[in-house]
């Protein structure tokens, strides 16, 4: 798995039909959709089924036949120790008709052929889409970026510069209009509170956000099936929607605790809430701590709620981080800002 | 073109990246505009981050359970620490 991440890695911004054929012959592909157990004799078409069907091009673009065909060309590879290797033996050395045109195909070549049916473009952009901008997919905008696609010869970075510099992109519907995944609400939540890397301790903080997002449905390396994770309602469910608050509510309770046992290098609430200008106004702190918490703009009778949380029983015009108990109050209002549902988007 | 502001910048970070931090959007804010940012420092060519260890070079050994959650380990925890732009 980490000979693929690392071809992810190297890809990203690189060419997707190269991608598409080296992830082909990934190994742990070759494993997952059973690549190294196929040949010319006894054909196996689940690799064949999903590269059409979930990677490129989607149902209804390709037939059982195309599948069956493409099936023989990709035979003939297996895996040995960490490396994919090819068996000509192995290898349907046959004529094969895929989308109507016939030769003795390779895996490439039915990956060419494959991407060049306008579906692929479309398809993969859709993906992006999603992705980045909005669960449900703006056609018109898809055929642009997949024009951009197939002119840029699949090369990946142009269409996501296309993109993500687009007034499609910004448009003010799709803002905060993402349900956050368990890994960006996790790391998001370490983020806003100024942790990096060098503050986190690998044999406790890691192992606990292993744990908690394991709880929230997503492992890594580990998706649910080929598809992956369908995101968006997907992740909140009665049990989860509760867990994201106590996860919250967690690394707000390691703020100031000399006991933790988690996130030890969290400054404590009085010092974290130093770091905004306006710490000693309780209507500007709110506020500021919204903007780096929320993306989801926020009503005036929900940010006067955070203010009455912040304030306990003190009155605004006595609200000072250096007034007794302050510490629980900055506290109480970081758990209740994680805790609104508006902290679930991204 | 779409305007470079705080508004726009946090979309553009909330989407691309796992969550981020104040002096990730000061930096996105340093640069004079939204393509300048996406061109010089979103999509920049990035050089490949370390191993998690030496061992995804080796040969995985069947029926080896604990060796093999140790290192789902390591590379899960290798991910998140990816998850952090570099300075």
């Amino acid at each position: 798995m980490y000979i693929q991440n690392d071809l992810f890695r190297r890809s990203a911004w690189g060419n997707f039909k190269q991608l598409t054929k080296d992830v082909t012959i990934d190994p742990a592909m070759l494993i997952y959709l059973d690549g190294r157990l196929s040949n010319g004799t006894t054909p196996n078409e689940n690799y064949s089924r999903e590269i059409m069907e979930l990677f490129t091009l989607g149902v209804g673009n390709y037939t059982e036949n195309d599948i069956k065909q493409a099936a023989l060309a990709f035979t003939g590879w297996q895996v040995s120790g960490l490396n994919a290797t090819f068996n000509q033996n192995r290898f349907a050395n046959v004529n094969k008709t895929i989308f109507g045109k016939t030769g003795n195909y390779k895996y490439g070549d039915v990956v060419d052929i494959i991407l060049e049916k306008p579906e692929a473009a479309e398809f993969v952009c859709r993906k992006l889409y999603k992705e980045f901008v909005f669960y449900k997919a703006n056609e018109t905008f898809v055929k642009q970026m997949a024009d951009v696609f197939r002119k840029n010869n699949y090369e990946i970075r142009p269409v996501l510069k296309f993109m993500l510099t687009s007034d499609e992109f910004f448009n003010s519907q799709y803002k905060a209009a993402k349900i956050k995944n368990p890994m960006e609400t996790t790391i998001g939540i370490l983020k806003a509170f100024d942790l990096t890397t060098a503050d986190v301790n690998t044999t406790s903080d890691w192992p606990y956000i292993y744990t908690q997002t394991q709880a929230l449905q997503q492992l890594l390396f580990y998706p649910p099936d080929v598809q992956g994770w369908v995101g968006q309602r997907d992740w909140i469910s009665s049990t989860t929607f509760v867990l994201r608050g106590s996860v919250s509510d967690y690394v707000v309770n390691a703020m100031g605790n000399t006991r933790a046992t988690q996130f030890k290098l969290i400054s404590n609430p009085v010092n974290y809430a130093r770091t905004y200008k306006t710490s000693e106004d309780a209507i500007k702190l709110v506020d500021d701590m919204v903007n780096v918490f929320l993306q989801f703009p926020l009503s005036q009778t929900k940010k006067q709620t955070l203010v009455n949380t912040l304030l306990g029983s003190t009155i605004l015009a006595n609200w000072s981080t250096s007034t007794p108990g302050a510490e629980n109050q900055v506290k109480a209002l970081l758990k209740a800002i994680m805790r609104l549902p508006e902290f679930q988007f991204a | 073109m779409p305007v470079w502001d705080t508004s726009n910048a946090k979309h553009l970070l909330s989407r691309c990246l796992f969550g981020y931090s104040r002096k990730d959007l000061d930096k996105a804010m340093s640069y004079s505009s939204l393509d300048a940012f996406v061109e010089k420092e979103l999509l920049a060519d990035r050089t490949l981050p370390t191993p998690p260890g030496v061992w995804v070079s080796e040969t995985p050994i069947a029926n080896n359970n604990t060796v093999d959650n140790d290192r789902y380990r390591a590379m899960t925890y290798w991910w998140y620490d990816l998850c952090w732009v570099k300075a």
